[in-house]
Protein backbone atom coordinates (compact mmCIF):
# COMPACT_ATOMS: atom_id res chain seq x y z
CA UNK A 1 0.00 0.00 0.00
CA UNK A 2 1.57 3.19 -1.03
CA UNK A 3 1.93 6.24 1.61
CA UNK A 4 -0.63 7.89 -0.45
CA UNK A 5 -3.44 4.87 -0.10
CA UNK A 6 -2.33 4.99 3.76
CA UNK A 7 -2.99 8.90 3.75
CA UNK A 8 -6.62 8.12 2.34
CA UNK A 9 -7.07 5.60 4.43
CA UNK A 10 -6.73 7.46 7.54
CA UNK A 11 -8.76 10.07 6.41
CA UNK A 12 -11.57 8.28 5.28
CA UNK A 13 -11.29 6.55 8.61
CA UNK A 14 -12.04 10.08 10.25
CA UNK A 15 -13.88 11.50 7.70
CA UNK A 16 -17.71 12.23 8.00
CA UNK A 17 -19.58 10.54 5.55
CA UNK A 18 -20.83 11.93 2.79
CA UNK A 19 -24.93 11.40 2.75
CA UNK A 20 -26.68 13.35 0.26
CA UNK A 21 -28.76 15.25 2.85
CA UNK A 22 -25.31 16.88 3.04
CA UNK A 23 -26.27 18.69 -0.48
CA UNK A 24 -27.13 21.94 0.05
CA UNK A 25 -29.69 21.67 -2.60
CA UNK A 26 -31.19 18.00 -2.17
CA UNK A 27 -34.42 19.13 -0.44
CA UNK A 28 -35.39 21.09 -3.52
CA UNK A 29 -33.95 19.30 -5.69
CA UNK A 30 -36.42 17.57 -8.64
CA UNK A 31 -37.24 14.19 -8.63
CA UNK A 32 -35.19 13.00 -11.46
CA UNK A 33 -32.40 14.60 -9.76
CA UNK A 34 -29.40 12.61 -10.09
CA UNK A 35 -27.32 14.44 -7.45
CA UNK A 36 -26.71 11.23 -5.50
CA UNK A 37 -25.24 8.87 -8.67
CA UNK A 38 -23.09 11.86 -10.09
CA UNK A 39 -21.64 12.80 -6.72
CA UNK A 40 -20.46 9.17 -6.83
CA UNK A 41 -19.46 9.54 -10.44
CA UNK A 42 -18.16 12.69 -10.42
CA UNK A 43 -20.54 13.56 -12.68
CA UNK A 44 -22.82 16.54 -13.41
CA UNK A 45 -26.60 16.71 -12.85
CA UNK A 46 -28.65 18.77 -14.98
CA UNK A 47 -31.73 19.04 -13.28
CA UNK A 48 -30.10 20.92 -10.51
CA UNK A 49 -26.89 22.36 -12.47
CA UNK A 50 -24.56 20.97 -9.93
CA UNK A 51 -21.52 18.67 -10.84
CA UNK A 52 -19.79 17.21 -8.51
CA UNK A 53 -15.50 16.73 -7.89
CA UNK A 54 -13.53 15.47 -5.27
CA UNK A 55 -17.07 15.53 -3.11
CA UNK A 56 -17.41 18.92 -3.88
CA UNK A 57 -20.56 20.69 -5.60
CA UNK A 58 -19.61 22.83 -8.17
CA UNK A 59 -22.64 25.09 -9.43
CA UNK A 60 -20.94 26.33 -12.72
CA UNK A 61 -21.01 24.16 -15.98
CA UNK A 62 -17.96 26.00 -17.12
CA UNK A 63 -15.58 25.19 -14.51
CA UNK A 64 -16.84 21.54 -14.03
CA UNK A 65 -16.16 20.97 -17.81
CA UNK A 66 -12.98 22.95 -18.05
CA UNK A 67 -12.18 20.36 -14.67
CA UNK A 68 -12.69 17.48 -17.47
CA UNK A 69 -13.50 14.96 -14.72
CA UNK A 70 -14.02 11.68 -17.23
CA UNK A 71 -11.05 12.68 -19.42
CA UNK A 72 -11.00 11.70 -23.10
CA UNK A 73 -9.61 8.55 -24.42
CA UNK A 74 -7.22 8.63 -27.09
CA UNK A 75 -5.38 6.25 -28.82
CA UNK A 76 -1.47 7.25 -27.13
CA UNK A 77 0.35 6.52 -30.33
CA UNK A 78 -1.24 9.32 -32.38
CA UNK A 79 -0.64 12.14 -29.96
CA UNK A 80 1.44 14.83 -31.33
CA UNK A 81 3.38 16.04 -28.33
CA UNK A 82 6.19 14.40 -27.60
CA UNK A 83 5.63 15.52 -23.80
CA UNK A 84 2.05 14.09 -23.64
CA UNK A 85 3.31 10.80 -25.56
CA UNK A 86 6.05 10.37 -22.87
CA UNK A 87 3.39 11.24 -20.15
CA UNK A 88 1.13 8.32 -21.64
CA UNK A 89 3.94 5.83 -21.00
CA UNK A 90 3.89 6.55 -17.34
CA UNK A 91 0.90 7.79 -16.52
CA UNK A 92 2.17 10.86 -15.88
CA UNK A 93 1.37 14.87 -16.60
CA UNK A 94 2.55 16.38 -19.77
CA UNK A 95 5.53 19.30 -18.93
CA UNK A 96 4.37 20.99 -21.99
CA UNK A 97 0.20 20.48 -21.98
CA UNK A 98 0.00 20.92 -18.57
CA UNK A 99 -2.59 17.61 -18.54
CA UNK A 100 -2.37 14.28 -17.15
CA UNK A 101 -2.85 11.21 -18.82
CA UNK A 102 -3.92 8.11 -17.09
CA UNK A 103 -4.30 4.38 -18.88
CA UNK A 104 -4.69 6.57 -22.38
CA UNK A 105 -7.41 9.28 -21.09
CA UNK A 106 -6.40 12.47 -21.00
CA UNK A 107 -7.73 15.31 -18.55
CA UNK A 108 -7.61 18.71 -18.45
CA UNK A 109 -6.94 18.99 -15.23
CA UNK A 110 -4.50 17.93 -12.35
CA UNK A 111 -6.62 17.52 -9.98
CA UNK A 112 -9.22 15.17 -12.45
CA UNK A 113 -5.53 13.53 -13.26
CA UNK A 114 -5.26 12.52 -9.98
CA UNK A 115 -8.34 11.54 -9.29
CA UNK A 116 -8.06 9.08 -11.88
CA UNK A 117 -4.93 7.87 -10.64
CA UNK A 118 -6.35 7.26 -7.50
CA UNK A 119 -2.77 6.77 -6.20
CA UNK A 120 0.24 8.72 -5.31
CA UNK A 121 3.76 7.61 -6.13
CA UNK A 122 5.25 10.05 -3.51
CA UNK A 123 4.77 12.43 -1.14
CA UNK A 124 5.28 14.86 -3.37
CA UNK A 125 1.99 14.00 -5.41
CA UNK A 126 0.17 13.85 -2.42
CA UNK A 127 0.79 17.41 -1.64
CA UNK A 128 0.28 17.94 -5.15
CA UNK A 129 -3.43 16.53 -5.27
CA UNK A 130 -4.20 18.36 -1.83
CA UNK A 131 -2.91 21.23 -3.48
CA UNK A 132 -5.22 20.71 -6.39
CA UNK A 133 -8.05 20.05 -4.26
CA UNK A 134 -7.50 23.49 -2.31
CA UNK A 135 -7.24 25.38 -5.76
CA UNK A 136 -10.87 24.13 -6.68
CA UNK A 137 -12.18 25.19 -3.16
CA UNK A 138 -10.86 28.47 -4.28
CA UNK A 139 -12.60 28.50 -7.26
CA UNK A 140 -15.52 27.66 -5.91
CA UNK A 141 -15.44 31.00 -4.29
CA UNK A 142 -15.88 33.13 -7.48
CA UNK A 143 -18.85 31.14 -9.10
CA UNK A 144 -21.17 33.48 -8.05
CA UNK A 145 -19.24 36.57 -9.25
CA UNK A 146 -17.51 35.12 -12.68
CA UNK A 147 -17.20 31.55 -13.60
CA UNK A 148 -14.40 32.69 -15.61
CA UNK A 149 -12.36 33.72 -13.26
CA UNK A 150 -13.42 30.60 -11.09
CA UNK A 151 -11.50 28.77 -14.11
CA UNK A 152 -8.79 31.34 -14.18
CA UNK A 153 -8.24 30.69 -10.36
CA UNK A 154 -8.07 27.16 -10.65
CA UNK A 155 -5.54 26.38 -13.47
CA UNK A 156 -3.51 29.56 -12.27
CA UNK A 157 -3.81 31.53 -15.49
CA UNK A 158 -5.64 34.70 -17.17
CA UNK A 159 -9.44 35.61 -16.71
CA UNK A 160 -10.07 36.91 -20.34
CA UNK A 161 -13.34 38.81 -19.06
CA UNK A 162 -11.87 40.66 -16.02
CA UNK A 163 -8.02 40.51 -16.69
CA UNK A 164 -7.32 39.12 -13.43
CA UNK A 165 -4.13 36.70 -13.80
CA UNK A 166 -4.61 34.06 -10.99
CA UNK A 167 -1.51 32.23 -9.36
CA UNK A 168 -1.62 29.60 -6.87
CA UNK A 169 -4.75 30.78 -6.46
CA UNK A 170 -4.36 34.43 -5.99
CA UNK A 171 -5.22 37.34 -8.32
CA UNK A 172 -1.58 38.47 -8.79
CA UNK A 173 -2.02 41.14 -12.14
CA UNK A 174 -4.95 42.98 -13.41
CA UNK A 175 -3.83 43.54 -17.27
CA UNK A 176 -6.53 45.37 -19.46
CA UNK A 177 -6.05 45.29 -22.96
CA UNK A 178 -3.78 47.59 -24.09
CA UNK A 179 -6.08 48.76 -26.93
CA UNK A 180 -8.95 50.38 -26.21
CA UNK A 181 -11.06 49.62 -29.08
CA UNK A 182 -13.44 46.92 -28.38
CA UNK A 183 -14.71 46.07 -31.99
CA UNK A 184 -18.21 44.81 -33.12
CA UNK A 185 -17.87 40.94 -31.73
CA UNK A 186 -15.96 41.97 -28.43
CA UNK A 187 -17.68 40.96 -25.03
CA UNK A 188 -18.38 43.94 -22.76
CA UNK A 189 -15.35 44.77 -20.90
CA UNK A 190 -15.71 43.39 -16.71
CA UNK A 191 -18.54 40.45 -18.71
CA UNK A 192 -20.18 39.13 -16.10
CA UNK A 193 -20.04 40.76 -12.79
CA UNK A 194 -16.65 41.52 -12.28
CA UNK A 195 -16.95 44.92 -10.50
CA UNK A 196 -14.87 45.63 -8.33
CA UNK A 197 -12.01 48.20 -8.89
CA UNK A 198 -9.06 46.31 -6.79
CA UNK A 199 -8.36 43.20 -6.73
CA UNK A 200 -6.42 42.01 -2.94
CA UNK A 201 -3.62 39.97 -2.95
CA UNK A 202 -4.56 37.02 0.09
CA UNK A 203 -1.38 36.58 0.16
CA UNK A 204 0.60 39.64 0.42
CA UNK A 205 -2.64 42.25 1.05
CA UNK A 206 -1.53 44.27 -1.96
CA UNK A 207 -4.07 45.52 -4.18
CA UNK A 208 -3.60 45.77 -7.47
CA UNK A 209 -5.83 48.90 -9.45
CA UNK A 210 -7.56 47.57 -12.11
CA UNK A 211 -10.05 49.05 -15.03
CA UNK B 1 -5.56 21.26 5.07
CA UNK B 2 -6.40 18.78 7.87
CA UNK B 3 -7.78 16.02 8.01
CA UNK B 4 -11.09 17.01 7.64
CA UNK B 5 -10.98 18.52 4.63
CA UNK B 6 -9.52 16.40 2.68
CA UNK B 7 -11.92 13.58 3.47
CA UNK B 8 -14.15 14.73 0.28
CA UNK B 9 -11.15 14.45 -1.41
CA UNK B 10 -10.23 10.82 -0.32
CA UNK B 11 -13.69 10.06 -0.77
CA UNK B 12 -13.54 10.93 -4.43
CA UNK B 13 -10.17 8.99 -5.52
CA UNK B 14 -11.82 6.06 -3.26
CA UNK B 15 -14.28 6.47 -5.75
CA UNK B 16 -12.58 7.16 -8.79
CA UNK B 17 -10.50 4.16 -8.76
CA UNK B 18 -13.71 2.30 -8.67
CA UNK B 19 -15.72 3.82 -11.01
CA UNK B 20 -13.66 6.52 -13.37
CA UNK B 21 -10.56 4.15 -13.87
CA UNK B 22 -12.37 1.42 -14.64
CA UNK B 23 -15.52 2.32 -16.17
CA UNK B 24 -15.84 6.05 -17.17
CA UNK B 25 -18.24 6.47 -19.85
CA UNK B 26 -16.98 8.35 -23.16
CA UNK B 27 -17.39 12.12 -22.32
CA UNK B 28 -17.24 13.85 -25.90
CA UNK B 29 -16.33 17.51 -25.43
CA UNK B 30 -14.09 19.94 -27.26
CA UNK B 31 -11.31 19.52 -24.37
CA UNK B 32 -8.53 18.72 -27.08
CA UNK B 33 -8.64 21.48 -29.43
CA UNK B 34 -6.21 23.80 -29.25
CA UNK B 35 -4.82 26.99 -31.05
CA UNK B 36 -2.86 25.77 -33.81
CA UNK B 37 -1.32 28.44 -35.92
CA UNK B 38 -1.97 32.67 -35.88
CA UNK B 39 -1.15 34.66 -38.62
CA UNK B 40 -1.04 37.96 -39.92
CA UNK B 41 -0.18 40.69 -42.04
CA UNK B 42 1.58 44.11 -40.77
CA UNK B 43 -2.13 45.91 -40.56
CA UNK B 44 -3.74 43.01 -39.21
CA UNK B 45 -6.30 42.92 -41.87
CA UNK B 46 -5.51 40.09 -43.24
CA UNK B 47 -5.73 37.12 -40.42
CA UNK B 48 -6.48 33.90 -39.42
CA UNK B 49 -6.41 31.77 -36.47
CA UNK B 50 -6.51 27.88 -36.74
CA UNK B 51 -7.48 25.28 -34.47
CA UNK B 52 -6.30 21.40 -34.45
CA UNK B 53 -7.10 18.37 -32.54
CA UNK B 54 -3.85 17.26 -32.20
CA UNK B 55 -4.75 13.49 -31.76
CA UNK B 56 -6.81 11.18 -32.82
CA UNK B 57 -9.55 12.01 -30.56
CA UNK B 58 -12.71 12.11 -33.10
CA UNK B 59 -15.64 13.66 -30.84
CA UNK B 60 -14.47 16.84 -30.15
CA UNK B 61 -17.59 18.20 -31.33
CA UNK B 62 -19.02 20.53 -28.95
CA UNK B 63 -18.29 23.80 -29.42
CA UNK B 64 -21.70 25.40 -28.92
CA UNK B 65 -21.53 28.67 -26.97
CA UNK B 66 -17.80 28.54 -26.46
CA UNK B 67 -15.36 31.40 -27.84
CA UNK B 68 -12.23 32.39 -29.50
CA UNK B 69 -10.74 35.22 -27.50
CA UNK B 70 -8.13 37.52 -28.01
CA UNK B 71 -6.49 38.76 -24.76
CA UNK B 72 -5.12 41.83 -25.52
CA UNK B 73 -8.50 43.04 -27.77
CA UNK B 74 -11.08 42.23 -26.16
CA UNK B 75 -12.30 40.56 -29.55
CA UNK B 76 -14.38 37.12 -29.47
CA UNK B 77 -16.13 34.60 -31.90
CA UNK B 78 -18.49 32.65 -30.16
CA UNK B 79 -19.19 29.07 -31.71
CA UNK B 80 -23.23 29.52 -32.45
CA UNK B 81 -23.55 25.58 -32.74
CA UNK B 82 -21.75 22.46 -32.39
CA UNK B 83 -19.04 20.83 -35.60
CA UNK B 84 -21.44 18.49 -37.76
CA UNK B 85 -21.13 14.76 -37.70
CA UNK B 86 -17.69 13.44 -38.81
CA UNK B 87 -14.29 12.36 -36.82
CA UNK B 88 -12.54 15.10 -35.43
CA UNK B 89 -9.01 13.06 -35.77
CA UNK B 90 -6.19 15.75 -36.49
CA UNK B 91 -9.16 18.00 -37.38
CA UNK B 92 -8.82 21.82 -37.93
CA UNK B 93 -11.29 24.85 -37.62
CA UNK B 94 -10.10 27.80 -39.27
CA UNK B 95 -11.68 31.16 -38.31
CA UNK B 96 -10.25 34.11 -41.05
CA UNK B 97 -10.83 37.72 -41.51
CA UNK B 98 -12.56 38.51 -44.58
CA UNK B 99 -9.41 39.91 -46.32
CA UNK B 100 -7.77 36.68 -45.74
CA UNK B 101 -10.61 34.68 -47.55
CA UNK B 102 -10.40 36.86 -50.19
CA UNK B 103 -6.92 36.07 -51.27
CA UNK B 104 -5.46 33.57 -53.64
CA UNK B 105 -4.58 30.60 -52.22
CA UNK B 106 -6.96 30.89 -48.91
CA UNK B 107 -8.94 27.86 -48.43
CA UNK B 108 -12.32 28.97 -47.28
CA UNK B 109 -12.80 29.50 -43.51
CA UNK B 110 -15.33 27.93 -41.01
CA UNK B 111 -15.93 31.33 -39.42
CA UNK B 112 -15.10 34.77 -40.50
CA UNK B 113 -13.87 37.14 -37.84
CA UNK B 114 -13.45 40.72 -38.06
CA UNK B 115 -9.86 42.76 -39.10
CA UNK B 116 -7.30 43.26 -35.94
CA UNK B 117 -9.17 40.16 -34.42
CA UNK B 118 -5.87 39.55 -32.48
CA UNK B 119 -3.01 41.72 -31.66
CA UNK B 120 -0.44 41.89 -34.11
CA UNK B 121 2.37 42.60 -31.34
CA UNK B 122 1.72 40.47 -28.54
CA UNK B 123 -1.17 38.50 -27.05
CA UNK B 124 -3.11 35.50 -25.52
CA UNK B 125 -5.51 33.85 -27.78
CA UNK B 126 -7.17 31.94 -25.74
CA UNK B 127 -10.12 28.75 -26.77
CA UNK B 128 -12.89 29.32 -24.06
CA UNK B 129 -11.46 28.27 -20.47
CA UNK B 130 -9.46 25.60 -21.46
CA UNK B 131 -6.33 26.74 -20.29
CA UNK B 132 -4.21 24.38 -22.53
CA UNK B 133 -5.52 24.95 -25.77
CA UNK B 134 -4.16 28.51 -26.20
CA UNK B 135 -1.43 30.02 -27.39
CA UNK B 136 0.33 33.34 -26.36
CA UNK B 137 3.19 35.14 -27.83
CA UNK B 138 4.75 38.50 -26.76
CA UNK B 139 6.52 40.89 -28.90
CA UNK B 140 8.59 40.57 -31.66
CA UNK B 141 7.25 36.96 -31.69
CA UNK B 142 4.45 36.72 -34.45
CA UNK B 143 5.82 37.88 -38.00
CA UNK B 144 4.54 40.22 -39.78
CA UNK B 145 6.22 39.77 -43.61
CA UNK B 146 3.00 38.28 -45.18
CA UNK B 147 3.63 34.86 -45.49
CA UNK B 148 5.20 33.20 -42.04
CA UNK B 149 2.87 32.70 -39.15
CA UNK B 150 3.88 31.34 -36.11
CA UNK B 151 2.20 27.93 -34.55
CA UNK B 152 1.47 26.58 -30.98
CA UNK B 153 5.07 25.96 -29.40
CA UNK B 154 6.61 29.10 -30.84
CA UNK B 155 7.80 27.36 -34.57
CA UNK B 156 7.12 30.03 -37.61
CA UNK B 157 6.85 28.60 -41.24
CA UNK B 158 5.26 29.16 -44.52
CA UNK B 159 1.19 29.84 -43.03
CA UNK B 160 -0.78 27.08 -43.65
CA UNK B 161 -4.36 27.85 -43.11
CA UNK B 162 -6.87 24.45 -42.98
CA UNK B 163 -10.30 24.36 -42.39
CA UNK B 164 -12.65 21.55 -41.25
CA UNK B 165 -12.77 20.00 -44.70
CA UNK B 166 -9.32 19.54 -45.03
CA UNK B 167 -8.82 22.10 -47.37
CA UNK B 168 -5.44 23.71 -46.87
CA UNK B 169 -3.93 26.84 -48.51
CA UNK B 170 -1.50 29.63 -47.89
CA UNK B 171 -1.55 33.29 -48.67
CA UNK B 172 0.80 36.03 -49.42
CA UNK B 173 0.04 39.26 -48.58
CA UNK B 174 3.31 40.18 -49.63
CA UNK B 175 4.16 39.77 -52.87
CA UNK B 176 7.23 41.17 -53.25
CA UNK B 177 8.77 40.24 -50.46
CA UNK B 178 11.72 37.78 -50.70
CA UNK B 179 10.72 34.79 -48.64
CA UNK B 180 9.92 31.93 -50.89
CA UNK B 181 5.91 32.01 -52.28
CA UNK B 182 2.75 30.72 -51.83
CA UNK B 183 0.00 29.13 -53.97
CA UNK B 184 -0.92 32.32 -55.70
CA UNK B 185 2.22 32.85 -57.46
CA UNK B 186 0.75 32.18 -61.51
CA UNK B 187 1.76 28.66 -62.23
CA UNK B 188 3.59 27.83 -59.24
CA UNK B 189 0.37 25.62 -57.66
CA UNK B 190 0.65 22.30 -54.83
CA UNK B 191 -2.72 20.78 -54.73
CA UNK B 192 -3.77 18.16 -51.96
CA UNK B 193 -6.36 15.81 -54.50
CA UNK B 194 -8.08 14.01 -51.47
CA UNK B 195 -8.01 16.56 -48.54
CA UNK B 196 -8.45 15.54 -44.55
CA UNK B 197 -8.73 12.00 -43.10
CA UNK B 198 -8.36 9.28 -45.89
CA UNK B 199 -7.78 5.51 -45.26
CA UNK B 200 -6.19 5.60 -48.80
CA UNK B 201 -3.43 7.32 -50.73
CA UNK B 202 -3.62 11.21 -50.66
CA UNK B 203 -3.46 12.42 -54.54
CA UNK B 204 -0.97 15.09 -55.06
CA UNK B 205 -0.51 17.82 -58.35
CA UNK B 206 1.95 20.44 -58.81
CA UNK B 207 2.56 22.53 -61.29
CA UNK B 208 5.73 24.75 -61.93
CA UNK B 209 5.71 28.20 -63.74
CA UNK B 210 8.61 26.79 -66.08
CA UNK B 211 10.10 23.58 -66.25
CA UNK B 212 12.80 23.00 -63.56
CA UNK B 213 13.93 21.05 -60.91
CA UNK B 214 11.62 20.55 -58.22
CA UNK B 215 11.33 18.40 -55.27
CA UNK B 216 8.10 17.22 -53.39
CA UNK B 217 8.20 16.26 -49.50
CA UNK B 218 6.44 15.03 -46.91
CA UNK B 219 7.41 15.90 -42.93
CA UNK B 220 5.87 15.41 -39.70
CA UNK B 221 4.26 17.46 -37.27
CA UNK B 222 8.16 17.95 -35.67
CA UNK B 223 9.39 18.91 -39.24
CA UNK B 224 11.29 15.38 -39.84
CA UNK B 225 11.35 14.05 -43.26
CA UNK B 226 9.09 11.42 -43.87
CA UNK B 227 9.22 11.03 -47.79
CA UNK B 228 10.71 12.47 -51.02
CA UNK B 229 8.16 12.07 -53.50
CA UNK B 230 9.56 13.88 -56.33
CA UNK B 231 13.25 14.78 -56.65
CA UNK B 232 13.60 15.71 -60.91
CA UNK B 233 12.88 17.61 -63.30
CA UNK B 234 9.36 18.62 -63.60
CA UNK B 235 7.31 20.12 -67.15
CA UNK B 236 3.75 20.79 -66.85
CA UNK B 237 1.05 19.03 -64.50
CA UNK B 238 2.66 16.35 -61.85
CA UNK B 239 0.44 13.98 -60.44
CA UNK B 240 1.53 11.65 -57.94
CA UNK B 241 0.28 10.05 -54.69
CA UNK B 242 1.54 9.69 -51.21
CA UNK B 243 0.96 5.82 -50.21
CA UNK B 244 1.03 6.87 -46.62
CA UNK B 245 4.53 5.35 -46.22
CA UNK B 246 7.88 6.73 -45.22
CA UNK B 247 11.26 6.47 -47.00
CA UNK B 248 11.25 2.73 -45.59
CA UNK B 249 7.94 1.60 -46.68
CA UNK B 250 7.27 1.48 -43.36
CA UNK B 251 3.39 3.07 -42.69
CA UNK B 252 4.00 6.24 -40.62
CA UNK B 253 1.52 6.82 -37.76
CA UNK B 254 -1.92 9.07 -37.83
CA UNK B 255 -1.58 12.51 -37.65
CA UNK B 256 -0.87 15.58 -39.31
CA UNK B 257 1.73 16.03 -42.19
CA UNK B 258 3.14 19.01 -44.39
CA UNK B 259 3.55 18.15 -47.86
CA UNK B 260 6.23 20.86 -48.99
CA UNK B 261 6.92 21.70 -52.86
CA UNK B 262 10.25 23.67 -53.46
CA UNK B 263 11.11 24.43 -57.39
CA UNK B 264 13.10 27.65 -58.05
CA UNK B 265 14.14 28.46 -55.19
CA UNK B 266 10.13 29.15 -53.46
CA UNK B 267 7.78 27.12 -51.65
CA UNK B 268 4.42 25.80 -51.24
CA UNK B 269 3.37 23.96 -48.46
CA UNK B 270 0.29 22.56 -47.82
CA UNK B 271 -1.26 20.33 -44.11
CA UNK B 272 -2.97 17.01 -44.20
CA UNK B 273 -3.91 14.55 -41.67
CA UNK B 274 -3.02 10.95 -42.06
CA UNK B 275 -5.49 8.62 -40.46
CA UNK B 276 -5.54 4.96 -41.82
Amino acid sequence: MTAFALALALALALAPPLAPAALGHSLAAPDWCTCEENQRAAGWCGPCATGYVAGQEVRSATLFEAIDTHGHEVDVSSLECPGCKTAASRNDICATCDRGIVDGRIYASKLSYYLALGEAKNAAEIAAAAHEYELLRLALTDIDRCETCAVARYFGSLCPLCWVTYHDGEPVETTPPTRSRLRSGAAPRGERGMRASRVRSRSTGAETATM
Amino acid sequence: MNTRQLAPLAVAIAAAASILGISAPSHAASHLWVINEVFSNADGTVQFVEMHVPSSAANEHFINNKWVRSVTTGSQHTFTANLPPGSTAFACLLLGTTAFAALPGAPTPDYIIPADFFDVDHDTVKWWSYVTGELVFTSGQLPLDGVTSLSRGGSTGINTPTNFAGESGSVNTNPTAITPGSANEPGFVLHVLLPGNSDASVGLEFALPQAGPAQLMVFDATGRLQRRLFDGRADGLVQLAWDGADESGRGVPNGVYLIRLEAGGRQAVRKIAHVR
